[in-house]
């Protein structure tokens, strides 16, 4: 873009968003990047919609002036999602989008603005005694379209399941210009192909959402739930078992392996969360006997019961460090020098001892220090690794163990991106890896669907290029 | 007081998790990312490694200067952080700074 294009473009952004536009190169900085390692560059400018129409208006710029768009919330991607690779970017920050339209407490569904906070809709929501339940760690920061767009999970993963369960219908702007509304406001929705989800995980590069229907779930009406540990994976993945033969269904299965425990200030063994089993008034401790008898006849070792969710999350207290640990963990040995990398992969939950295993022995093949905790209930693991940023040696042993991770996934017919998305940082491992493995190595044609259905919803590629694939 | 360097040790640990937006009032009022806490610390970053404070002239504009200078110092996001930074006391300490430089 020419100098002279690039003033014309920055006056009719002006002309728009007023003093909703950013030019300033410090306050660029602060939307060149997300929470992952990917280094980006600095937007040309950033703007925060109030509204669709809004949108509109700088998707039809970006198509007359050939700029970029990505559409960020909070920018806490672990991927890469949010980070702008381009010079010629607009960032179109969706902060200032965050009412709640409405909210259904007979349908069960929220309309929501794409900018609203996971953790600000649920404190809303639990007034009417229902819940959005796809809760990622950051779901104090997350925005719900943030978490739509990465396509998000979180500990209550094992009985929810991830964002693609939790929504019903979607408003967005595509890369003509045009507002789509897709999906309905009722579970049972049959109407052609399934566009809602084509826009669950898609990272932003098919559109921007300005409008979400979201389907809710009623709080439980009671809680148990238990803290335990036990001397080797394979136990305590038997107790999750026989918690599921029992025809038990947690809300939350979590678990942080020995090494781990140690820095969360624990003994070092394994240590499960499991917690959230729906029950009715009066049925707790019926129910808190099944889950004791599970862990004990695996050897586990109960530490605590809790038959409120307040009594639960004092006992989930050290499993809510882990972030905290591994940042603690990281700057200890490595000062301000120290790059963190957190995984996430997942596998069938009878390979879960296998993989927990083998993630040990690629920890200490490769050399690095790894951290390992996950949500065990949905066979979700999240080993963290980090090494001296300076130390190119270590760094690329840490890019090895990274490899081989995603490898040690498809080999145990799981995938490379369980809830964190692809970006950019795992393009290569979803291309050559696991569209491969599952397409007698012809990932081309899958990634050429997903190439053409971008083309149609994005005809001039306006949208968070190089994301996902090229 | 806090020294630039203490500052700048300090700000450095940001990992971006934006975690400490949850209860700051003036983001919530604002909804901007400048006038949260990772906006500000990363400013205040951006500021001190471009030389402010050391001598060098960075341009300085209230599109900067405003977003720090209106922090209330509730220190509600210092428990949020899992790094451990001391948010309120960087910012507390930066605005003095700015104070003692905009007046020689």
């Amino acid at each position: 873009m020419s100098q002279g294009r690039g003033g014309d473009v920055i006056r009719e952004l002006e002309a728009v968003f007023k003093d909703r536009l950013f030019t300033e190169p410090h306050i660029l900085a602060l939307y060149s990047h997300d929470a992952s390692s990917e280094v980006g560059v600095k937007p040309m400018a950033v703007v925060q919609p109030v509204s669709v129409d809004e949108v509109v208006k700088v998707v039809k710029l970006a198509i007359d002036h050939g700029f970029k768009i990505v559409p960020v919330g909070s920018s806490t991607s672990l991927s890469g999602n949010a980070t702008p690779k381009l010079e010629n970017t607009v960032i179109v920050s969706l902060e200032r989008m965050n009412s709640i339209i409405e909210v259904s407490d007979i349908d069960w569904y929220a309309r929501v603005q794409p900018g609203i906070k996971v953790d600000e809709l649920n404190l809303e929501l639990m007034g009417y005694g229902l819940q959005w339940p796809v809760d990622p760690a950051s779901s104090k920061t997350a925005t719900v379209g943030g978490v739509i767009s990465n396509g998000g999970g979180g500990m209550r993963g094992a009985k929810y399941g991830p964002a693609s369960h939790w929504v019903l219908g979607l408003e967005a702007v595509i890369g003509t210009g045009d507002v789509v509304r897709v999906g309905c406001r009722t579970v049972k929705c049959r109407e052609g192909y399934n566009l809602v989800q084509l826009f669950i995980g898609s990272e932003g590069t098919l559109g921007v959402i300005t409008e979400a229907t979201l389907r809710l779930a009623p709080l439980p009406e009671s809680f148990v739930g238990i803290m335990a540990r036990f001397g080797n994976a394979e136990s305590l993945v038997n107790a999750v078992i026989k918690v599921r033969r029992d025809r038990l269904w947690p809300m939350v299965t979590e678990f942080v392996d020995d090494k781990t425990a140690q820095l969360l200030s624990l003994e070092p063994r394994y240590y499960l969360w499991i917690g959230g089993v729906d029950t009715y008034a009066g049925s707790e401790q019926g129910v808190l006997t099944k889950l004791s008898n599970a862990i004990a006849l695996n050897g586990g070792e109960i530490i605590g019961k809790a038959l409120t969710w307040q009594d639960f999350s004092k006992l989930l207290e050290p499993r809510k460090m882990l972030y905290s640990a591994q940042l603690k963990a990281a700057f200890g040995d490595y000062g301000m020098d120290a790059f963190l990398l957190i995984e996430d992969i997942a596998v069938p939950m009878s390979k879960l001892p296998e993989a927990v295993r083998e993630l040990q022995e690629l920890s200490k093949k490769h050399g690095v220090k790894m951290m390992l905790g996950g949500h065990i209930g949905d066979g979700n693991l999240h080993p963290a690794v980090w090494a001296r940023r300076s130390d190119k040696d270590e760094v690329e042993r840490i890019m090895r163990f990274f490899e081989d991770v995603g490898s040690l996934a498809i080999r145990l017919n799981g995938t490379v991106s369980a809830e964190h998305g692809i970006g950019t940082q795992k393009k290569e491992l979803l291309k050559g890896g696991a569209i491969g493995s599952r397409n007698n190595g012809r990932s081309d044609l899958v990634i050429e669907l997903m190439r053409n259905i971008k083309r149609a919803f994005d005809p001039y590629g306006i949208f968070n290029p190089g994301k996902i694939f090229d | 007081m806090m020294s630039i360097k203490e500052i700048h040790e300090e700000v450095k640990k940001c990992m971006y998790c934006g975690f400490c937006e949850f209860p700051c009032p003036t983001f919530n009022a604002l909804r901007s990312r400048a006038y949260g806490p990772r906006g500000r610390i990363n400013l205040i970053k951006a500021l001190i490694e471009n030389g402010f404070g050391q001598g060098k002239d960075v341009g300085l504009n209230s599109d900067v200067i405003n977003p720090i200078m209106t922090c209330l110092h509730c220190a509600a996001c210092d428990t949020q952080c899992p790094a451990g930074i001391r948010i309120a006391d960087v910012i507390h300490g930066f605005k003095a700074i700015i104070l003692e430089t905009i007046l020689k």
